[in-house]
């Protein structure tokens, strides 16, 4: 089976107290205010992406993000477009999730 | 030059104003309340201008989560094995990340994370309004300088499921100098004005609250917390105020009267003194409780606070206090408000022995609004 490889970049924006941001298992820490990786992946795979946001219920996220393969062709989770915006609606918690086929 | 002044300090601060990720914990009526920076990045400071027309001041807190806490997640580094092996445009190295065919999420973290930071802030009041603290070489008549350091800690689990609940804790420390003048009733008339004179005390405090979901499926928010403090402080506020200006009538012909006031650039506002009531600087503890509730009815508009507290003086007299605020929010920002309603009944039980009816010697309206500014650190 061949293999993607690809680059994925994202922004979380609004008032939290803390997120958390997931690329299949592993945990991407943000730097200069974006999770950014490099990613391999089998072709037919999907890239599944957990967003864990902690804050203020009624709080707005938005997710803005671009993922494309070494190539410049571009891939997207077809349910969830970039900007993807969504509300902590209890819990004071939010699971954001993109599933993203390739 | 005081209408002018507000206007000009109002549009500043607007203009300068930049969408809030700043939150006032303990917010009173004087906007005594204390911001933390929401984590985006321990890269950023928190400004945060205040104003209230309730003790006609302005204050500005700077604040700053150290690195290394939950708070600062550019701190972290990448975990072993995910080897960062290229190189974003800004310089930014990234992790490698070699994914199966569908490779799931984990589950929601459940351990605790910690964080700490710290800020500074001064405050300035004017007894004639907020304009007169920008007037001149007259700064304000009184002037706070203090600094604090906030300790934080999120716990992701509650009652079995993921859940965000921010316990914080702050240690404060301030200093300040007001200047006052009296009208000394049981003096000789021309020994009853004083000059302006500095009086300076430090006050001590401690704080600590919690957001936690609330109400109908945890979908409301509830903040919940109390503070200490200890300070010398003075009894300037119980004092009867009047004002003084010194009027020249002149008579002009033998029909028309001219009464010429003198314009005074420290204003005209003296704390009235006499045998029945006197200056005191009396040390004071006070303890205060502090509720918030953010009901999903309103669509997360509206914040309702309530702040009832004890200050009991050294001199013998304990006054009880009952505040209340409406907070007007940011819509999809539940966290930032855009103004603040406040209204007290100070003193309950007439401590200070006024002779005035409840409502007039007891209750008080204001407003507090702010702005919070950015700076990035690069």
């Amino acid at each position: 089976m061949a293999t993607i490889k690809f680059s994925f970049e994202s922004t979380v924006s609004g008032v939290f107290d803390d997120v958390d941001f997931y690329a299949g298992q592993t945990e991407i820490h943000r730097i200069n205010g974006k999770y950014s990786f490099n990613g391999e992946i089998p072709q037919g795979g999907f890239l599944n992406i957990a967003i864990d946001v902690f804050g203020d219920n009624g709080q707005q996220i938005d997710v803005a993000y671009t993922c494309k393969e070494t190539g410049g062709i571009k891939h997207e989770d077809p349910a969830k477009p970039s900007v993807v915006t969504e509300r902590i609606a209890n819990n004071r918690f939010r699971r954001v999730q993109l599933r993203i086929p390739f | 030059m005081k209408q002018v002044a507000f206007p000009l300090v109002f549009a500043l601060l607007y203009m300068l104003s930049i969408s809030g990720h700043g939150q006032d914990f303990f917010e009173d009526i004087r906007a005594n309340g204390i911001p933390i920076l929401q984590p985006d990045s321990c890269k950023k400071a928190l400004i945060t201008p205040r104003l209230s027309t309730q003790d006609n001041s302005i204050k500005v807190n700077f604040f700053k989560w150290r690195g290394g806490g939950f708070l600062c997640q550019t701190a972290k580094t990448q975990p072993a094995g995910d080897q960062p092996d290229s190189t974003r445009p800004d310089g930014a190295q990234l992790a490698q990340v070699v994914l199966g065919p569908d490779t799931p999420n984990p589950p929601v973290s459940t351990k605790p994370e910690y964080a700490n930071g710290w800020g500074l802030n001064l405050k300035a009041k004017a007894s004639d309004g907020i304009g007169t603290i920008f007037r001149g070489a007259d700064f304000a008549n009184g002037v706070t300088l203090g600094a604090y350091v906030a300790f934080a800690r999120l716990d992701k689990v509650l009652n079995g499921r993921p859940a965000g609940v921010f316990t914080g804790n702050i240690v404060s420390l301030n200093y300040t100098v007001n200047s006052y003048r009296f009208l000394q009733a049981n003096k000789p008339v021309n020994e009853q004005l004083t000059d302006f004179n500095t009086y300076g005390g430090f006050t001590a405090s401690f704080a600590q609250f919690r957001k936690m979901p609330f109400g109908t499926d945890d979908r409301d928010n509830l903040y919940l917390g109390y503070s200490m403090s200890f300070s010398q402080s003075d009894n300037y506020g119980d004092l009867e105020k009047v004002e003084v200006r010194n009027t020249v009538q002149y008579l002009i012909g033998t029909d028309s009267l001219r009464i010429q006031s003198t314009v005074d650039d420290k204003g005209y506002v003296y704390a009235f003194t006499d045998d029945k009531s006197s200056f005191l600087r009396p040390f004071n503890f006070q303890f205060r409780v502090h509720a918030t509730y953010i009901p999903k009815a309103l669509d997360y508009r509206i914040a309702f606070v309530t702040y009832p507290e004890v200050n009991h003086q050294f001199d013998g007299k304990t006054k009880l206090n009952a505040n209340f605020a409406l907070h007007f929010l940011k819509d999809g920002e539940p966290s930032a408000s855009i103004v603040g309603l406040f209204l007290s009944f100070n003193d309950i039980g007439n401590a200070a022995e006024k002779t005035q009816p409840f409502l007039k010697r007891s209750l008080v309206v204001g407003i507090t609004t702010a702005w919070n500014l950015f700076i990035v650190k690069k």
